[in-house]
């Protein structure tokens, strides 16, 4: 897929061999590449260049750490950001991501797989601004009419309770990106309940039940472990 | 006991003299004296050997003079004929007090005697309580209280073994003349008889050495049973079974007395508790040294995760890139990639190399292959694998009398090679390195390498050449390191019986570190 107008991606990481790696591979594909090898850079840099999507990883050197730019970027604007971390780094993976940002890789990863997740990103984030009237949604067989609240399944409406419902929604308007527990539980239960991962899992395998082919093995609601889950769009 | 016998004989030798002595002694004024005085004469004498000897040769003293004052003394002289009946009452009276004296002043004796045993087993535990709470080694201590008890209980053989907490016993200490004799499996099958039991052998109760004689395979009903085997006490510290002390018979084959029997429990404590405290320190090290290991694991995991997964990571991302199917790579960015490739490849095994020649290093698994060599010959070779930019920093200055020295020369030149790539990696590449060769005081040579970096701080001096230790202003920073390479040149410098350290050389105008090693000449 090639973008007509060339889309202008932020690569922020510490380490200048992976910097050279990401932005080789990333230019091949035909984006217009930023670097930055720090957090003032990369603040400076998204706000005079504007960039269609950071990548960020969250340990930086210095002051200003990738969930502190995480934290700023998302002050002022909503552009897509992707994660890097290391095995062992979790903890910051899952407060970047209850931060704001967009997904998250793990390192070592495939240039194939992080194309996939900039594509993603750039697209949902194309059509977000025209989304405010949501559309209906489909995923495989299943579709979600937002303005009547029914779900149906190869064609049959399927009866969820209120809770069900607010999570499928929710992972739907954020289709393919890593949704925290604590984000999911916020916005479908309230701010007081974010730590309740326990009533969070039992929905989401009653919802499973119901809108999954094989529940014990979702392919629409995935897990991303220790993390949150993902409603996978078919691309 | 052969002292005490001589004392007792000389005892019988004093008493018989002295009252001989005193008769001639007094024969020869016995114009000037009263008869009855002379009786009174004899009196300090018994007196003296009742004080001195006891009351036996005390009484056979009274004895004795009662019959010279009479044979003497009393009239009708050199007779045991007694004429009056006054001096028959006088020759009771002084039979009497003579007598009651000896048994008073021979009583006096016998509590003085106990008085200062008492005091002398006091001092000896209070030496021993001293000399436990200050040594700290049990090998010394033990020893030591075994020898004591030997000397106060006239034991030949004193053995203290410690007791597992799986039952297996171990010998600590075997102490006295019998200990030649070997034997220690005996002992130890009866010691554990003992264990079973729960019970002290050897004091009281006597069915039950017969008991442990037999169960320990030691006695067989045909044989006649050895009726003394010592003392078996069991060493109780903590609420756990640690030991147990055996005290062979006496050399005169009697029993413990109860004093003695005091002493030996009294002492037997003490050695329960040096065992205690020595299998409390025996853990307590344990403990460090796992702590000591868990600590390394985590610094040589958080090593490993960063040093090795960011080149790999930059592998990976270049190589998957290059595969994907629609990418478009222009020819220099292809050259370029598989150059990142191939240095991180590079770098990878470096880290992973140093990582095993240290452990090989400290495990004296990799002995310094020795032969002579000239030092200049290895900076020579290391300064050619150097790339050219970085090689074109160090400026040589090699002195021309160098003696030859007999080192590994591969474990030399990583040395070298080490000392020169960090000098090269933390200064600015605008610096020159100076890499100096002198011949050493001592017979040997001296090594410097100095650059014109930020120096060490001095409170690190030590701290850059231990393991995984990596320099407080690096740790976040830009410059990639493992905290490997110094601790290799230590252990191999220490293992040429070398000395590797750090001053900071220069002052304020131009500063710098300077890395130093020496090695001598060769052994």
């Amino acid at each position: 897929m090639r973008q007509s107008e060339k889309s202008v991606v932020l690569i922020v990481d510490d380490e200048p061999e992976i910097l050279r790696a990401l932005r080789a591979g990333l230019a091949a594909q035909g984006y217009e590449i930023l670097a930055a090898s720090t957090g003032e850079e990369a603040l400076n840099l998204a706000a005079s260049r504007s960039p269609n999507l950071v990548i960020l990883d969250v340990m930086l050197p210095g002051a200003i750490d990738g969930l502190e730019v995480c934290r700023r970027l998302r002050q002022w604007s909503d552009l897509p950001i992707i994660m890097l971390s290391a095995l062992g780094q979790e903890r910051q993976k899952v407060a970047a991501l209850d931060i704001g940002a967009d997904d998250y890789l793990t390192k070592p990863f495939g240039m194939s797989e992080l194309t996939a997740r900039v594509r993603a990103a750039l697209r949902r984030n194309r059509a977000r601004p025209a989304s405010s009237e949501l559309p209906n949604a489909e995923f495989d067989d299943v579709t979600i009419d937002f303005a009547r609240r029914i779900v149906t399944k190869a064609g049959e409406e399927i009866r969820l309770t209120p809770y069900e419902y607010e999570i499928l929604r929710f992972l739907a308007q954020n289709a393919d990106r890593v949704i925290t527990h604590r984000l999911l539980l916020g916005e479908v239960w309230g701010p007081e309940y974010v730590e309740d991962t326990q009533t969070l899992r039992v929905h989401i395998g009653h919802l499973r039940r119901k809108i999954e082919a094989d529940p014990a093995r979702p392919t629409l609601i995935v897990t991303e472990p220790g993390v949150g889950y993902r409603l996978k769009s078919s691309e | 006991m052969n002292k005490s016998k001589s004392l007792e004989l000389s005892g019988w030798v004093f008493s018989t003299c002295g009252v001989f002595v005193a008769t001639g002694v007094f024969s020869l004024c016995r114009g000037f004296l009263d008869k009855g005085q002379a009786s009174l004469l004899y009196l300090p004498l018994v007196i003296a050997c009742a004080i001195r000897f006891g009351f036996g040769p005390a009484v056979f003293g009274a004895v004795l003079s009662f019959l010279c004052w009479d044979f003497f003394f009393l009239p009708p002289y050199y007779t045991f004929t007694v004429n009056y009946f006054t001096d028959w009452i006088s020759l009771i009276v002084f039979l009497t007090a003579a007598l009651m004296t000896a048994q008073l002043a021979s009583r006096a004796r016998k509590d003085a005697d106990q008085a200062r045993s008492r005091r002398d087993e006091i001092a000896m535990l209070f030496d021993a309580s001293e000399s436990i709470s200050q040594t700290v080694q049990a090998e010394k201590l033990l020893p030591e209280l075994a020898d004591r008890l030997l000397e106060r209980t006239e034991s030949t053989r004193c053995v203290i073994l410690s007791r597992s907490s799986s039952g297996k016993f171990l010998v600590l200490t075997d102490r006295g003349a019998g200990a030649n004799d070997g034997d220690q499996s005996s002992i130890i099958s009866i010691a554990l008889v003992a264990c079973e039991y729960g019970q002290v052998i050897g004091f009281g109760n006597d069915n039950i050495w017969r008991k442990a004689l037999v169960e320990a395979g030691l006695y067989s009903d045909s044989g006649p049973i050895k009726d003394n085997i010592g003392v078996y006490i069991l060493l109780h510290a903590e609420n756990a079974l640690v030991g147990v002390l055996h005290l062979a018979p006496k050399r005169d084959n009697k029993r413990y007395s109860s004093t003695e029997e005091r002493l030996i429990r009294t002492l037997a404590n003490h050695a329960a508790v040096v065992i205690a405290r020595q299998s409390l320190a025996k853990e307590a090290a344990e403990t460090a040294a796992l702590k000591e290991a868990d600590l390394l694991k985590d610094t040589l995991l958080s090593l490993v995760s960063h040093e090795l997964r960011s080149p790999l990571a930059a592998i990976k991302a270049t190589a998957s890139g290059m595969l994907q199917p629609d990418a478009v790579w222009p020819e220099n960015a292809t050259r370029e990639a598989l150059t990142a490739i191939d240095k991180e490849a590079d770098r990878m095994t470096g880290v992973v190399t140093n990582l095993l020649d240290l452990s090989r290093l400290e495990a004296g698994a990799w002995k310094p292959d020795k032969d002579w060599c000239e030092i200049s010959d290895i900076v020579a070779t290391v300064l050619d694998r150097l790339p050219e930019d970085d090689a074109r920093r160090v400026k040589l200055n090699l002195s021309d009398d160098t003696p030859l020295v007999k080192v590994d020369y591969i474990q030399i030149a990583l040395t070298v090679k080490n000392l020169l790539e960090n000098a090269i990696k933390y200064t600015s590449p605008d610096t020159p390195i100076e890499l100096a060769v002198t011949p050493s005081t001592n017979t040997g040579i001296q090594v410097s390498v100095r650059d014109y970096g930020t120096g060490i701080p001095s409170k690190e001096k030590d701290a850059i050449f231990q393991r995984f230790y990596r320099g407080e202003g690096h740790k976040s920073g830009t410059v990639h390191g493992t905290g490997i390479g110094l601790a290799l040149c230590k252990a191999i410098v220490t293992a040429h019986g070398g000395k590797i350290w750090v001053s900071n050389a220069g002052g304020k105008d131009s500063p710098g570190a300077e890395f130093i090693f020496y090695l001598p000449s060769g052994v």
